[in-house]
């Protein structure tokens, strides 16, 4: 059975679908919407959180700013709102070839989300946009070919794999600065 | 004189696979063919190998732009150097120069 803590988790990811996905498409009216969103979003979390009455309004509120939103539709909007009973089966993620995120919603693809954490704190800025923008892809690529279940091994055994080599330059890199702290110290003491 | 660098092997794979894929030469896209030939790494680990190659002024690299399926995150394009492919040679020439001890010394 669904709860307000899964709507918000829904809102959540379909927001950040938003801002990640058409970053670089959305109007001036879309941006405001999207702010307002944010607002309603906190608010819902803290209706939430105290028990609030108004939940349930905000709930709706929500609901149609996002329909408002993806009536505005403009060039590789990554969400649309169609009519629903339920939203999530209102919401979908669309203008994706292997049709990736579309089961994003809902709390599901828990362990995707961890590795891209683990990668994200594992990796140095540089190589973080496309190194977790690949594995993102592989991911999608694996999870049609191999199933959820094993996917999310691969996953998890791709962070495990990251951490040796990572870990290894990390450790060349402290080496080579003690070698040459050592140099200096031994000139200055000579 | 320009320097030259010894390369590891996978290295040498990792160069040999930018050099196949030809314009269409990112990570996601290496890794799956590293993987198809049997030589199944880490996208982090990839990572690694490609940033000790440019760092060695073997490859180069540019950002493209975000894509969809990526959840909006940009490729990293990579293609191989006229020092790359200098130091691709060398090794396949000192290959070639012992493959042949090789075959004769499993024969026997």
């Amino acid at each position: 059975m669904k709860t307000e803590k899964d709507d918000l988790e829904l809102y959540r990811d379909v927001l950040r679908l938003i801002k990640e996905r058409s970053r670089l498409e959305l109007s001036e009216e879309q941006r405001s919407i999207l702010e307002y969103l944010d607002q309603l979003v906190d608010q819902y979390r803290n209706s939430i959180l105290h028990k609030g009455t108004q939940a349930d309004s905000l709930n709706e509120r929500i609901y149609l700013e996002l329909k408002h939103l993806s009536a505005l539709e403009s060039t590789g909007f990554p969400v649309v709102v169609k009519k629903g009973s339920l939203l999530s089966s209102a919401i979908k993620a669309v203008s994706s070839p292997l049709g990736a995120l579309s089961r994003t919603f809902g709390g599901q693809k828990a362990a995707m989300r961890n590795c891209e954490l683990i990668l994200s704190l594992l990796l140095n800025k540089a190589e973080q946009e496309p190194a977790i923008g690949d594995f993102l892809e592989r991911y999608e690529q694996k999870c049609q070919r191999l199933g959820r279940r094993r996917t999310d091994l691969w996953a998890y055994s791709e962070v495990l794999r990251t951490v040796w080599p990572v870990l290894k330059r990390k450790l060349g890199t402290l080496l080579k600065l003690f070698i040459a702290a050592d140099w200096v110290r031994r000139q200055f003491h000579q | 004189m320009q320097k030259d660098f010894y390369i590891a092997e996978f290295e040498e794979l990792v160069l040999l696979a930018i050099l196949k894929l030809g314009s269409d030469a990112y990570g996601a896209a290496i890794h799956e063919l590293l993987e198809d030939v049997g030589r199944s790494t880490a996208i982090g680990a990839l990572y690694t190998t490609l940033s000790r190659l440019e760092d060695k002024g073997l490859v180069a690299s540019w950002m493209g732009d975000p894509t969809p399926e990526r959840g909006g995150r940009a490729k990293r394009f990579f293609k191989v150097l006229a020092s790359g492919q200098r130091a691709l040679r060398k090794t396949q020439g000192t290959r070639a120069k012992l493959s042949p001890s090789l075959v004769e010394g499993g024969a026997s």
